[in-house]
Formats: C-alpha cells, structure tokens, sequence
C-alpha cells in the first residue's frame, strides 16, 4: 500500500520546505502533506562547493520528508479492491460483503457507509 | 547460632526439594556401580596379598638390619684382628726380654720360670681384654710344667683371662677371672679363678693350634685366622677364638695367643632387632656349598625365635629375599660376605626372621586390606540400591498417579524430566477437559455468546479479526489489506460493537482464549 501510494505522491516541494499532495480520483480533492522546512532554507550558499552539498543534503531530506508524507497518506486512502483507484476516506465506503470506492459501489448497487 | 543451624536446615530442605535431573541421578547411581565393581576387584587383589606389599616391606626392613650389622660385625672382627695381632708383637716381646733365653721348650718343667713369664703377660692380656670387643683374651706359650704327666703331649701353659658374669645392663666393669693359668698371678692381680678353672691349656680341643705351630710365619696378620664354633672344656658355653702365633726373633713360633669371642657375649651384643614381622636374628657363619652352617659360626638373640645353633640352613636366592631352610624351619634373610674365613670357607653375616612370624604378620596386612575392601564394597552396594530405590521410587509413584488420574493432584516427583511429563500430562488433561466443554457454565456460556456475536461480522472485519489473530497490528492491518488506517478503526469500532467488547485488549483476550481452548475457527 505504501508503495502504491509513493507512486501516487505528487512532489509539491520548493527550495523552503518540502510537501507532497496525493489526488483522489474520485472527488478530486487534493490532499497536501504537513510541510517539513528544508535545514538550510534562507542560508546563503557562499561557494559552488557548498551549493553541491546543498543540494546533496536537499535531496536526502526530501526523501525522508517523502516517507513522512507516505506514512500520513495511509492514514487517508484506500485502494478499492475492484477498479484499483486510490480513493480518499470520504469517497471509500464500507459495504456489507467488500468495501468499495464509491463510483463501484454506484454501479453494482451496493450500499455503504464512508469511512469519513 | 540456632538460628544458622535452622537456617541451613531450611536450605537443606530446599535443596532437596528441588527437581534433579534424571541423567545426574543415573549418572551417580553408575558412579556407585563402578565403584563396587572396583571395590569388588580390590577385595580380589587384597585376597591375592597384591596389595599388602609385605615382600618389599619386609626387603626394606632387611636390608636396613643387615646394613647396620654387617658393619657392626665387619668393624667388630677387624678390631679385633688388630688388636690381636698387636698383643701377639707385644708378647714376642716379652718372650725376647732377658727372662727368657733359648727355645721355649727350655721351659718345659720349669714352674718358676712360666709363673714369672705369667705375671709379664698378665699386664698386655688385661690391657687387650679391657680395650677389646671380646669376652676373653688368652696366650698359650708351648711348653709344659710337668712333662711326665699323663696329657703332656696336649697340655700347654699359658694365661687365659675371661670376662664372667656377662650382662646386657652392666657392660663396663664386668669382672675378669683367670680361666687358665697359674694361680699365684690370678692372687697377685686379685683376680678370682673361673669355676671351671685349670692350669694349663688343653690343647688338642683348639683346632688349628698344631697347625699354627708346624707352620712358617711370615707376615702374622695372614697367619692369623679364626676357629669355627669350638665348645669351652668343663662348661656350658661356646666361642669363636682368634688364633694369632707368637713369633719368636728366630722366626719360629713359640706359642699362640688369642682372642675369644664367645657367644653368650655375640647373643648380648647382637639381640634380636623386633620389626613389624617379628624378630631379626643375627648370625655370623661360614657358607659353603649353598649352605649355612651354623655349628660352626655365631647366632644372636633369639628372641621367641627357635633356632638351633647346630642346625644347617640351606640357601635358596630370591628376588627380594633369600630363604634359608633347615631343621629349625624355615627363614627369610639377607647375607653379606665378610672378609672372613672359618675353615677354608667365607663367612656372612646373615639377618634372619622366621618365616612364620612373617607370615603372620603379613596376614594380619592382608585382612585389613581385606576387609576394608570388603566395607567398601558393602558400602558401594547399599548406595548403589538406596539410588536405584530413589530413582525408581518417584517413576513408580508417578506411574500410580497417572493410572489413578491423580496426576493434577501429585506433587513434585524429584526428577525434573518426570515432573515435565507430569506437567505436560496435566496441561493436555486440562485442555482435554476444556475441550470436553469442562469449563464452568458462566465462562462457556461467555464463550458461546462471543462466537455468536461473531457470526454478524461482515466479510471485511472477520477477515481483520483473522489478521488480528494471526498477532497483526493495525498498520499492518491496513497494508496487507490496501486500506486506509481511518478505514482499520472504523472497522474496529464496528467489531466492537457487534462483538460487544469495549476495546481492542478485551478483543484480543477473547481471541487468546479462544486459541488455548482449541475454538478459534469457530469465529471465522
């Protein structure tokens, strides 16, 4: 599931802060990851070898900001059994024999409660 | 202090109540066989006498004897060799002073003459006595004071000086008597005479004596040898004698002088030495062909020893000691060759010690050899049953237990693999009775309503019931089932309400009980 949803994940990081979205498929509410500061964010690089250690340590911490972000989206989506689409909590019922995504649920007449 | 005794007492108690382990009780119950068994062999070898070692006991204890005789007895005749030797120069002295002239059968019939010859031996003969280890000293000068009397042919005059009354408790200051000789120099050394006293020598009882006289003398330490065992005239007693010639200036032999070495004195000198196997007799003879011929030699103490001084011994060597056999028994010995000869043949001192005695002694060895052996082994064999009976005891009981179903009632067997089995017989037996529905009614009854909670489940959270069962968490739920953690709980809180458990450690208590009873699959 978490690498189904890294896969997903949507980079919307800037040269401040690292933030990753994640689009339902279904409502297309996009969801945002908490924002994480970049360390060096607003430090003056004062050499060319210093900027190459930026960036070096830049790509690190948005990885690990990547896995945050994964660990928060878990909390939120689901992948219905059926169409295979990542839903949000809101669009992703739980029926009575297997939970669905609401448009499945729509079209084999199933009924179901939202998870949100 | 009683409260340390009580204390160890507790611990002791503990101790043994603790379980030990089945290969530590075998293990100490096959010690204890083997060593009976090895009690068993000792108890066989200690019959066989291998262990009482008396052979070599005894070899030691002969050896060292025979060390401090042999040397005793081999300074003992040296001394007095010389000091014979030296009286026999003093006397040739005397002889070649004015008084005498002429050959010494010029004082044949002359009884003037001998006594004033007598009274000038008297002082070398006292000295050679008092510094001798001897009992008596003697001179025996050819000539004869009556020459027409009956036994003039053997009849010698002479000086013979005795120690008497002989003691063990009184060796300085024995008296001297006058055995031989005449009696005016006895009178004026105030001496008394011997009971058995005479005037003259009889010479024919002195082995050696005429051949001593017939014979050239060249060098008088080679000329001087010892007599056999030779028995005292008139008395009860025997003697060895030194014979050493007196030479005259001419060269020719004009008498004998002598040692006497009696054996009252040998018997006071050299007593029995008491050992651990009896008594050790020491004995002086000559060994000639491979027998010991006590006649003619010397015996020491006896001792509560039979041994007959006429007796001969014949000699059989032997790896740590001789034997030495004749009509007095049988002995154990050592020898050693003396510088010595009586009769053309060597002479040894010899220790002995009765073979009886040694027998004796070396059985009362072997029986204690034998019995503690003996003890051993009984002592082996009652440990060796008391650990069989312990160990086979708690098996037996424990077998009597399960047969009578008493198995969850028993108490520790003292064998830990057989309390495990007790315990695992127990637990089944529980489980067995829980599966026998041998729960009490009110958690059966808890049991039952839980499974039928169960069944209103939906597909989705039984199949999270089951990954709860499998010791899932709910992170894991959510990834192994592609949904969200939000989805996880609601689920949850669905599952607790149709199962009616108020939180997820009440749910997985349920779920634990239900594996240990065997009835998980009647949730699923």
């Amino acid at each position: 599931m978490k690498r189904i949803i890294a896969g997903y994940l949507q980079d919307d990081s800037d040269e401040r802060q690292f933030r990753f979205s994640l689009t339902c498929v279904e409502c297309g509410t996009v969801w945002k990851s908490t924002p994480i500061r970049f360390s060096k964010a607003g430090v003056p690089s004062p050499t060319e070898a210093k900027q190459v250690v930026f960036r070096a340590l830049y790509q690190r911490e948005r990885e690990w900001a990547r896995a945050l972000a994964v660990e928060e989206a878990v909390h939120e989506f689901n992948r219905c059994p059926l169409c295979g689409r990542l839903v949000c909590n809101r669009c992703f019922l739980i029926c009575d024999d297997l939970d669905m995504c609401r448009t499945c649920a729509e079209d084999l007449h199933e009924r179901g409660d939202p998870v949100a | 202090m009683w409260k340390k005794l009580t204390g160890l007492k507790d611990q002791f108690r503990a101790a043994r109540g603790q379980s030990v382990g089945m290969q530590r009780r075998l293990m100490l119950y096959w010690v204890s066989m083997i060593l009976a068994v090895f009690a068993a062999l000792l108890l066989v070898l200690s019959v066989a006498g291998v262990f009482s070692g008396s052979d070599q006991k005894l070899n030691q204890a002969l050896i060292t004897e025979q060390n401090n005789v042999s040397i005793q007895l081999a300074q003992q005749l040296g001394t007095l060799t010389a000091q014979g030797v030296a009286l026999s120069g003093q006397i040739t002295n005397i002889l070649d002073d004015d008084l005498y002239t002429g050959a010494i059968s010029s004082l044949n019939d002359q009884g003037d003459r001998l006594i004033a010859l007598e009274r000038q031996l008297f002082t070398p003969l006292n000295a050679a006595i008092q510094s001798s280890p001897c009992n008596g000293v003697f001179v025996i000068l050819d000539a004869t004071t009556n020459t027409s009397a009956p036994m003039a042919g053997t009849s010698r005059a002479g000086l013979y000086l005795r120690f008497m009354n002989l003691s063990n408790k009184s060796a300085v200051n024995q008296d001297i008597v006058c055995f031989r000789g005449v009696p005016e120099v006895a009178r004026e050394n105030q001496l008394e005479l011997h009971n058995r006293w005479n005037l003259e020598f009889d010479t024919s009882r002195l082995p050696g004596y005429t051949r001593l006289m017939g014979q050239t003398v060249t060098r008088l330490a080679d000329s001087a040898h010892w007599t056999g065992r030779v028995h005292l005239t008139d008395t009860w007693e025997d003697a060895l004698f030194l014979l050493v010639p007196i030479q005259a200036s001419d060269g020719t032999v004009q008498g004998v002088c002598g040692i006497e070495l009696g054996d009252l004195y040998f018997r006071l000198s050299y007593p029995a030495y008491q050992s651990e196997f009896g008594s050790m007799v020491t004995v002086l003879a000559p060994m000639s062909e491979g027998k010991l011929r006590l006649s003619q030699g010397m015996t020491g103490g006896l001792e509560r020893t039979y041994l007959s001084n006429t007796d001969t011994l014949a000699v059989k060597e032997g790896k740590y000691f001789n034997t030495y056999g004749g009509e007095s028994g049988t002995f154990l010995g050592v020898h050693t060759k003396l510088n010595l000869e009586i009769n053309e043949a060597p002479v040894y001192a010899v220790t002995l010690i009765a073979q009886d005695s040694w027998a004796a002694a070396s059985a009362a060895g072997r029986t204690v050899w034998m019995l503690s052996s003996l003890c051993f082994l009984l002592l082996m064999l009652g440990l060796s049953f008391y650990l069989s009976r312990r160990f086979v005891k708690p098996i037996f009981q424990s077998f009597r237990a399960i047969q009578e179903e008493n198995a969850l009632e028993s108490e520790s067997s003292g064998i830990s693999e057989l309390d495990a089995l007790m315990d695992f017989i127990r637990s089944k037996s529980q489980n067995q009775a829980i599966g026998e529905g041998g729960l009490p009614p009110d958690i059966a009854e808890l049991f039952n309503t839980f499974a039928q909670r169960a069944e209103s489940l939906t597909a989705t959270e039984r199949n999270i019931l089951r990954y709860y069962a499998d010791g899932r968490e709910i992170s894991e739920v959510a990834e192994l089932a592609y949904i969200s953690i939000h989805t996880v709980r609601k689920h949850n809180a669905n599952m607790y309400q149709k199962l009616g458990v108020g939180s997820r450690d009440e749910l997985m208590l349920y779920l634990e009980l239900f594996r240990r009873c065997g009835r998980l699959d009647e949730l699923f």
